[in-house]
């Protein structure tokens, strides 16, 4: 099996199978498109991905190397949220800054699996919740004036009718 | 996307809140959440206020119903994406206001049309003008004079209104001053039933079963057709006017095209249609195509390119009520007005086994005798009066 060498934002320098790395758009492109070689000793640069995130990453990769790639998205249904699989829910089961910066990894490298059962964690996470439930789960800070929380009260109302 | 470059991601090993990640990754969310998840996350600050709210998110949404809304009306263009939203899931579970706009102690048989910001309405032998103000709101500000007799139905094109009567006359006005510009009497042998206005030609059709056609710059009958069988409606098509009758006098359907130039019958729209199939309402959808319904229950559409023995679509009311009126938004949905009970029903163009949405106006046994839609708002045209469907 040849492998390449993916070398993280803080200088760890991982040793991957080529057919794991190319579940990465962004690294198959890399491998096709410019050239890179295989054999090469260098390590790819991965400059927005540290060692913990692309350790993870790959591991992820490494899980579903057999997966068929994943269908193109279709714009008139529903997406479902409920359809992660026990393995993925159990990689997933991570604290929050470490759950983002997988989904912005898996978005820099264009993972688009990763990136769907990420975001569909995510999406997990916030349904159900009130506003201010949201914002104590994610610790964001309600910046509105009192005025502009009673529009964005009245514009939003309709959601809560059955 | 200023929080996402190397540097900072590099400065430390700090970890990233959901509230800072790049909007796109945000928009990635969206895309599994439901409508009210994204408008609660709207509520949440000032930056997923504008996110969650953005014209990507909800047009996706749009798509997933069935109907999507009347593209053609002006009104609707300043609305943004997620109340175009709100509103149609308003229409698709049938939730609106009724307001009354106008109500009359005798009964009629109104008649109505919408241009723009102008609305009219036939009661008894006037017509009244109105000027829509805020929230789909009417104020009466034209009587229109000029007929005997109860007007059965007018149209209004070029700032002209043209109407007729059952008093046999045929009248027209100025649409803006409501004037009266010129009116004929006798125009035929009985009450005349419908009227369509082309660029220089008029058609008229009436109880007496002839279909005329009139030259608009002077008012001088060009052609008539008798068909022997009461005109109930009629419609320009193209170069053709399309004609539906009472159908009590055997013919091969109810439905004739005429040509003009050439003076002579087309031929005939459908066929094996039951005795007494006739067509109340005729509503161009564009250039090619109609929508028509009546009394067999059927609203059909059909294209004057395919072929005319058979309907490129149909559907049928479930309670078995006539077709009274009809109107679409020029894309997928079609309104009915129906018989019984002020009942309304809408349909998707697409989806015809069953009814969207019934609407259920006022509870009195009249037809829907005429409707407009305004996107947001529906107008209905009963026996006793105006009432406004208000979806906002």
């Amino acid at each position: 099996m040849p492998s390449i060498k993916l070398s993280s934002s803080d200088g760890e320098v991982f040793s991957v199978e080529v057919e794991i790395a190319k579940q990465s758009n962004t690294i198959k492109t890399m491998l096709e498109d410019l050239g890179m070689d295989e054999e090469d000793d260098e390590a790819v640069p991965l400059p927005n991905v540290n060692a913990a995130i692309l350790k993870r990453v790959i591991q992820w990769c490494t899980y579903h190397k057999d997966d068929p790639p994943p269908p193109e998205d279709d714009e008139n249904k529903e997406k479902r949220t409920d359809d992660i699989s026990s393995w993925d829910a159990d990689f997933l089961k991570v604290d929050q800054g470490t759950l983002f910066e997988l989904i912005l990894a898996a978005n820099y490298l264009d993972i688009k699996g990763l990136l769907d059962v990420t975001c569909k964690t995510v999406a997990n996470m916030i349904k159900g919740k009130s506003p201010e439930e949201i914002r104590k789960t994610f610790n964001i800070k309600n910046d509105f004036t009192q005025a502009e929380e009673d529009q964005v009260r009245r514009e939003n109302e309709w959601c809560e009718e059955k | 996307m200023s929080m996402y470059d190397e540097q900072q991601i590099n400065v430390s090993n700090r970890k990233f809140s959901f509230g800072e990640l790049p909007d796109d990754i945000l928009l990635d969310i969206a895309s599994y959440c439901d409508s009210t998840t994204l408008c609660r996350l709207s509520m949440v600050s000032r930056r997923f206020r504008k996110v969650f709210s953005s014209n990507c998110i909800w047009n996706r949404k749009r798509i997933s119903h069935t109907i999507v809304g009347c593209s053609n009306e002006t009104s609707v263009c300043k609305l943004n994406s997620k109340e175009k939203y709100r509103i149609e899931l308003n229409i698709k579970k049938g939730k609106f206001k009724l307001k009354s706009v106008l109500k009359t102690k005798e009964i009629h048989l109104p008649w109505l049309q919408s241009n723009g910001n102008r609305l009219w309405m036939s009661l008894g032998s006037e017509i009244i003008g109105f000027q829509k103000i805020k929230n789909g709101c009417v104020r009466e500000d034209q009587i229109f004079r000029g007929h005997n007799e109860d007007v059965t139905r007018f149209v209004c094109k070029d700032e002209k209104l043209y109407s007729v009567s059952r008093d046999k006359s045929m009248a027209c006005f100025n649409a803006s001053t409501a004037d009266l510009l010129w009116r004929k009497e006798n125009c035929h042998a009985a009450d005349i039933l419908c009227i369509s206005v082309a660029k220089d030609t008029i058609c008229t059709g009436s109880e007496d079963g002839v279909l005329k056609i009139w030259k608009s710059s002077n008012i001088e009958k060009k052609v008539q057709f008798n068909l022997n069988d009461r005109i109930l409606s009629n419609s320009f098509i193209d170069d053709h006017i399309v004609c539906g009758t009472s159908y009590l006098n055997y013919a091969l359907s109810p439905l004739t095209i005429w040509n003009l130039e050439k003076e002579i019958l087309l031929g005939f729209l459908g066929s094996n249609n039951r005795k007494g199939a006739g067509i109340l309402a005729i509503r161009n959808y564009d250039d090619n195509s109609i929508l028509t319904g009546g009394y067999d229950t059927y609203v059909r559409f059909w294209d004057t390119r395919s072929a005319w023995t058979k309907p490129i679509l149909e559907f049928s009311d479930p309670f078995d009520s006539f077709v009274y009126s009809l109107q679409t938004d020029g894309d997928n949905a079609i309104a009915v007005g129906l018989s019984n009970h002020a009942r309304i029903s809408l349909w998707d163009r697409r989806y015809t086994k069953k009814p969207m949405q019934y609407f259920f106006t006022v509870k009195r046994k009249t037809p829907v005798f005429s409707l407009e839609l305004d996107y947001r708002y529906t107008y209905v045209a009963i026996d006793r009066g105006l009432y406004l469907m208000d979806f906002d």
